[in-house]
């Protein structure tokens, strides 16, 4: 493993910043959908909003990975400094 | 198929108060600083007196501005810590007590309408100026990374 703990917290932050950024276009899409009349467009507007929270999920999945590395990291330095 | 006369789509977007808002300090932070250059250069008392008047208005728009980053922040990201929002909040703070650290000063100690040509005072109002213009820069830098990368 390469990752440095620097590299792993700059992942993180890019990671929080564009899953939030993919959630606010996902509820516009959602909004959208919600207050549209015209079946077609509904029926796009949905598919686009669910299509946006799988990438969010998928997004979410590596964060929650780099997250766990992250604290591994940590942990192990901690237990070298025990010694 | 065929939409029905009466169906529409309708795109919902929300007002973005922060975006909105967020103009008016930086224009009139930058303001205040060209005036208060013009003023030295130029020395026409009025400069001066502009400089005031566009520095409490960037300070008092300061207030929702900065309210208004803070609940967008929350809303729609979450309050997440990252050094991108932690540098836009403290910038923001910083440039809103000094705004009106210095406006309050300049009025208290020198008045209004007065001149402060040839008083030494006038380095510190122009340094102040100065760090509320880099604010401005700093916090349109941050903003701009947050959606355009």
């Amino acid at each position: 493993m390469t990752f440095t703990c620097r590299d792993l917290e700059n992942m993180i932050q890019a990671l929080t910043l564009t899953i939030a950024v993919h959630e606010q276009e996902e509820a516009y899409f959602r909004r959208s959908f919600e207050i549209s009349t015209c079946r077609e467009s509904k029926m796009l507007l949905l598919e686009i909003a669910d299509e946006m929270r799988s990438h969010i999920s998928s997004l979410e999945e590596k964060k929650s990975r780099l997250v766990s590395q992250l604290a591994g990291i940590k942990q192990a330095g901690r237990s070298e400094g025990d010694r | 198929m065929v939409a029905l006369a009466q169906d529409r789509t309708i795109l919902k977007h929300r007002t973005h108060w922060h975006v909105l808002l967020v103009h008016f300090p930086i224009t009139l932070f930058f303001a205040a600083f060209g005036f208060q250059i013009l003023h030295l250069v130029v020395a026409p008392a009025c400069f001066e007196l502009a400089t005031n008047v566009t520095l409490a208005a960037g300070t008092i728009m300061m207030i929702p501005t900065t309210r208004s980053g803070w609940r967008s922040w929350m809303r729609d990201y979450k309050g997440a810590k990252v050094m991108l929002f932690k540098r836009k909040i403290a910038i923001a703070f910083f440039m809103l007590g000094l705004g009106i650290a210095l406006t309050v000063w300049r009025f208290l100690s020198l008045g209004i309408f007065s001149e402060a040509k040839e008083n030494p005072q006038h380095l510190i109002y122009l340094a102040g100026n100065a760090l509320l213009m880099m604010g401005a820069v700093a916090e349109g830098y941050y903003g701009g990374r947050l959606n355009h990368r």
